[in-house]
């Protein structure tokens, strides 16, 4: 038997099973198939050939994990049981899984969209433009350096305990090339929280102001078409007074928001067990960039507001989130205060224990070793030929 | 999780009740103790492997390489052979019955 030419035919129809169960049983099942066939046979025939595809498809239909657990593990409210996380890892590698993984984003900005088009005392006239944000969102995971963070992102999430799992493939092991494993940098927790809580202090402080004492805001009035009822556009206006009580009712309830995930990422951070990192080196930052930015901006917002350069339309909602963000920012430091092991933080875990409540541990980065090349005898050297 | 115990999946677990086999062993033996009636194919083989092995009757107990080609080894757990004594009893029983239903004269013997 010609090994390549029927090693080639059978696992072109052993494609009908699913990429992790080829992983963990196809060299057997190819081996099987090779005792089972002819001597000399050089493919598959057709009658073994459509069993493996029928069977194939049966092992793909007994995996999947029941639908409404799919549904929520898409939305992120779930994760799936250990008994489907073969399941996972081929999802995450498979083709268009950036897409998949955007869908409830790009599905419920469709759905507000569609709203004043479905729902009113009249329907807005559609207009091609409004399906711009979904397509740019769903264009969005066609970016390589997007797909990539996504993949990446659910793989930590999934597979923290195993990373060997969250890589499938059922092709022959590449050559093995010279490799060093390099441990993951991280900022450390304390000084980033720290500036964080500046910035996010900075701008609970002067949104607010700003928003207060802008002389001219964005409205939201009705067009002036007649046939057209559920139809509306932004208009600049003069500021009025019952503006400040809205105001004071959106930072009251920011300030709730900021209080409850506080308090929660105190007490997520106060109980959480931090694992042991090898892969790990904690950092500190040189020129802490992303806060100079975020002070700018937000510096830049509550003065051009404030002055009447720029129509009052950030400070207010970006005045909520920082009460927020100063909340979240807080009970974390709060929570870190009562540990011992404070230095061992990054910040990715401060964030991780506060919004999940899971540690994931770093694997290392595999950096492949690059050997000189060696000398060319086609080439003639320089200096004296030896004698 | 329980499975259904079709004569495929009872075959393969009869055929790797005395010792491990690999899974072309086991379509051999089951060729064997079916007296040539019923041969697996590769797909069918693996899908009943698969099924035992989650409902835990079978488990995998060791692997080698033969001329190149992949073998893994199972062999029944307890739960399999308990299964697997249950069914072969039921199968006496019900053969029993059938025979004094065809032949009368022999319902007492």
């Amino acid at each position: 038997m010609s090994d390549n030419a029927f090693e080639r035919s059978a696992r072109r129809w052993m494609r009908a099973y699913p990429l992790w169960w080829r992983e963990r049983r196809g060299g057997e099942l190819l081996g099987v198939l090779e005792e089972l066939a002819d001597d000399g046979a050089r493919r598959l025939d057709l009658r073994t050939g459509l069993s493996l595809v029928r069977c194939g498809w049966a092992t793909r239909v007994r995996y999947r994990p029941p639908w409404h657990r799919v549904v929520l593990y898409r939305l992120g409210f779930a994760r799936l049981p250990a008994q489907f996380r073969w399941w996972v890892a081929q999802d995450i590698q498979g083709r268009f899984f950036p897409l998949r993984e955007m869908t409830p984003s790009i599905g419920m900005l469709g759905v507000l969209i569609a709203l004043p088009f479905m729902w009113g005392p009249g329907r807005a006239q559609f207009s091609w433009l409004s399906l711009l944000g979904p397509l740019t969102l769903a264009a969005l995971s066609f970016v390589p350096a997007m797909d990539r963070r996504l993949r990446r992102l659910a793989r930590e999430r999934a597979f923290a305990d195993r990373p060997s799992l969250g890589r499938l493939t059922d092709r022959p092991a590449p050559p093995a090339v010279p490799e060093r494993l390099r441990p993951r940098r991280r900022s450390a927790a304390r000084p980033g929280l720290a500036r964080a809580a500046f910035v996010l202090g900075l701008g609970a402080f002067v949104l607010p102001v700003a928003a207060a004492v802008a002389p001219q805001r964005v409205d939201m009035v009705p067009c002036a078409v007649d046939d057209v009822a559920w139809c509306a556009e932004s208009v600049v206006v003069a500021r009025e007074p019952h503006v400040g009580g809205a105001l004071v009712v959106w930072l009251a309830l920011a300030v709730l928001a900021g209080a409850v995930v506080g308090a929660r990422a105190a007490r997520r951070v106060r109980r959480a067990s931090l694992p042991e990192q090898p892969f790990r080196q904690l950092v500190a930052t040189r020129v802490p960039w992303g806060s100079l930015t975020a002070t700018g901006a937000i510096g830049a917002v509550a003065l051009g507001e404030a002055t009447g350069a720029l129509v009052q339309l950030f400070a207010a909602p970006l005045a909520g989130l920082c009460v927020v963000g100063l909340g979240l920012v807080g009970g974390q430091l709060h929570g870190l205060r009562g540990r011992g092991d404070v230095d061992a933080w990054a910040l990715i875990d401060a964030w991780r224990v506060a919004t999940s409540g899971v540690v994931l541990v770093d694997p290392p980065y595999r950096e492949t070793i690059v050997l000189p090349a060696p000398p060319d005898p086609s080439r003639p050297t320089e200096g004296p030929v030896p004698g | 999780m329980a499975i259904r115990m079709t004569e495929q999946v009872y075959l393969v677990l009869l055929a790797l009740a005395d010792h491990p086999r690999h899974g072309y062993g086991v379509v051999q033996r089951v060729l064997e103790l079916s007296d040539g009636a019923v041969r697996l194919s590769a797909g069918t083989l693996y899908g009943v492997l698969d099924r035992l092995t989650t409902a835990g009757w079978i488990t995998e107990s060791g692997e080698e390489v033969v001329d190149g080609r992949l073998r893994r080894y199972y062999r029944v757990t307890d739960d399999g052979a308990a299964t697997l004594a249950a069914e072969t009893a039921r199968l006496e029983s019900l053969t029993r019955r059938a025979a004094a239903v065809l032949r009368p004269g022999m319902a007492g013997a």
